[in-house]
């Protein structure tokens, strides 16, 4: 009987081992679930698109920056009046987030033209000028003080200086 | 109406390409669950060759055609395959507990949908990958090589593989036009693979059922997983690679498990995509093969068979590095050619990357307590589970993270700190579904278990 017992002991621990190992890992991914579901919950709930259309990644991002309501159109309306070899020259403030994702966001909407960007420091200025072939783009800053003719105002934080179509 | 035929078609296309490409490769029917991950998988990385090979002498809707022809002559030759092949080895159970399962599977699948069209492309997800797949689609299905010399576009990462641009390219082209709302209908489908074959690979491992479906249900409640770039939901290549290097990892365990012809097949040809999905692939494809390889050289006792194993994935990246360099990319401005000098000017640098690193691991807002999950596996695996499978995942899963940290070394970036800020997170979603593995594993029976297990 002593002997059975004795053969029993390490078997029975072995099990009462096996048993509280996948407690523990069950209370462990109960945890997991527990905290994590309503954070899911919560995600399906917010930062929803207002209005699914085909430009609606790039409205989402540019829209606030540019305090624009259909950013992608209107720019890619305003290139498009461009002459097809004119290039672009993008001059916005340096080290800012916001004016870095506008800067990719306008190399996304003029290709194939050619584009060069200037960023500008705080105490800096532009000195290039607009011609028949370069248009410049004041993004986030003050376009220089000039004749009106050849200047497009996007929104209240763009202007297009250059040989720009009438509409 | 148009946009819906157009989702279905360019669909339909790709699953019967994958399909096709997978009967082709096997010798077996496989379960309803590989074929449809298999099926996406193999399809995308078949309809975004073509269409860069094919790209590079045909345009518009004869290249379109020419595609779509090889969809469905692959999907038809392997279909034939598919009737020739003995029945499948398991079917799908009915169980009341496994129809809940695939009911909650199917619920997490719907709101993975959802998200998607609820959050927009992330940074990334467009001025990476889709602003390729626009370019692509207004030049008739061809990614315009000037893109790839443009210095003022050299934010896209012109080098960046193709997988995923002209995949989207695939689908604007059935649409009729580029669409940053419904292109986001596509991702899902890698969650869906992924998640299909993590159910398989945790069953294996842990040879429980319900670990398995336990896993695959858990596997999207990550928060890095649908609330952050990188996840499934903001159009990063993050999560197919993740899905990728997944069903790589999965056969070539099953091969080490049963030596299975099929299964090394697949690992070989599924670790062959992954350096064409993203650069980082490169890593993940070298880490696998070297492992298939010692695998492969135990099991067949040849050499041939283990050189071959390299082959596939070295032919893309060369024809890739090749393609690139005929086309005078720009090169690469995020890092500096790897070496000793760079090495020792930089190394001071890992004391910051490893706590760059530990403080993203208990990142509780991106990761909860799931890295914590994964140590206490780890710490399992050494003490229970002393086995190759064991060695085999903890080494598919730390020479990655390894690799993925020495990177930092060699940026170029004067910054270096808030780049890791911004890239580690997504480099280790790469590594998820492996970690849950080996949470799988530690569930899984213990030494002396599976040692008989083996043996038998």
């Amino acid at each position: 009987m002593q002997k059975q017992v004795r053969e029993h002991g390490p078997n029975l621990r072995r099990s009462m081992g096996r048993k509280v190992y996948f407690l523990i890992w069950a209370v462990l991914f109960l945890v997991f679930f527990v905290r994590t579901t309503p954070r899911l919950w919560i995600d399906l709930h917010r930062e929803k698109i207002p209005w699914p259309s085909p430009t609606s990644s790039m409205d989402r991002r540019l829209g606030p920056v540019l305090q624009l309501a259909q950013p992608s159109a209107t720019l890619t309306q305003t290139f498009a009046r461009l002459p097809s070899d004119c290039g672009l020259i993008v001059v916005c403030p340096e080290d800012k987030d916001d004016w870095q994702f506008v800067r990719y966001a306008i190399g996304y909407l003029t290709w194939p033209r050619k584009m060069d960007v200037v960023r500008l420091g705080p105490n800096e200025s532009f000195a290039g000028v607009a011609s028949e072939h370069t248009a410049v783009l004041f993004c986030g800053l003050p376009a220089p003080a000039g004749s009106n003719a050849g200047r497009t105002i996007i929104g209240p934080k763009m202007v297009l200086l250059g040989p720009v179509k009438p509409k | 109406m148009r946009i819906f035929v157009g989702l279905l078609v360019a669909t339909a296309a790709i699953a019967m390409a994958g399909f096709g490409v997978t009967m082709l490769l096997v010798r077996h029917r496989l379960t309803i669950w590989e074929h449809c991950a298999l099926a996406w998988l193999f399809g995308t990385a078949t309809v975004s060759l073509c269409l860069w090979i094919g790209g590079l002498l045909l345009r518009g809707i004869p290249l379109q055609t020419t595609v779509t022809c090889l969809c469905v002559a692959l999907g038809v030759l392997g279909f034939r395959r598919w009737l020739t092949f003995p029945k499948a080895q398991r079917t799908v159970s009915k169980k009341r507990a496994e129809i809940v399962f695939i009911a909650l599977f199917v619920i997490e699948l719907i709101l993975m949908f959802w998200l998607s069209f609820q959050r927009t492309l992330g940074w990334d997800g467009l001025v990476t990958w889709e602003i390729k797949a626009r370019y692509a689609f207004l030049n008739g299905g061809v990614l315009p090589v000037e893109l790839l010399r443009d210095a003022s576009r050299w934010f896209s990462n012109p080098h960046y593989p193709w997988c995923l641009p002209l995949t989207e390219t695939w689908f604007y082209l059935w649409i009729g036009d580029c669409d940053q709302f419904w292109i986001k209908f596509i991702f899902p489908f890698w969650y869906g693979a992924a998640v299909s074959i993590l159910l398989l690979a945790a069953e294996e491992q842990s040879q429980n059922r319900l670990v398995g479906w336990m896993i695959a249900l858990l596997f999207p409640l990550i928060p890095c997983l649908h609330d952050r770039p990188g996840g499934f939901q903001v159009g990063y290549a993050d999560g197919p690679l993740a899905a990728i290097y997944l069903a790589a990892v999965f056969y070539l365990l099953r091969f080490i498990r049963n030596g299975s012809r099929d299964a090394m097949v697949l690992f070989i040809a599924l670790g062959a995509t992954l350096p064409w999905m993203k650069l980082e692939g490169v890593v993940l494809w070298a880490t696998i093969s070297l492992c298939g390889a010692v695998a492969i050289r135990q099991r067949r006792k040849v050499w041939t068979a283990t050189v071959m194993s390299f082959l596939p994935g070295l032919c893309l990246i060369a024809l890739w590095k090749i393609f690139l360099s005929s086309v005078r990319c720009l090169p690469t401005q995020d890092f500096v050619f790897p070496g000793f000098g760079p090495l020792l000017c930089n190394i001071q640098r890992t004391g910051e990357i490893l706590h760059e690193l530990f403080l993203q691991l208990i990142g509780w807002h991106e990761w909860d307590i799931f890295w914590l999950l994964v140590a206490m596996a780890m710490i399992t695996l050494l003490v229970r589970v002393r086995n190759m499978y064991a060695a085999a995942l903890v080494w598919l899963f730390m020479v990655p993270l390894v690799c993925y940290c020495s990177v930092y070394l060699f940026s170029a970036l004067p910054d270096y700190i808030w780049y890791i800020e911004n890239s580690l997170r997504r480099l280790l979603i790469h590594l998820v579904p492996i970690a849950w593995l080996l949470i799988a594993l530690a569930l899984g029976p213990s030494r002396s278990t599976d040692m008989n297990d083996v043996r038998t």
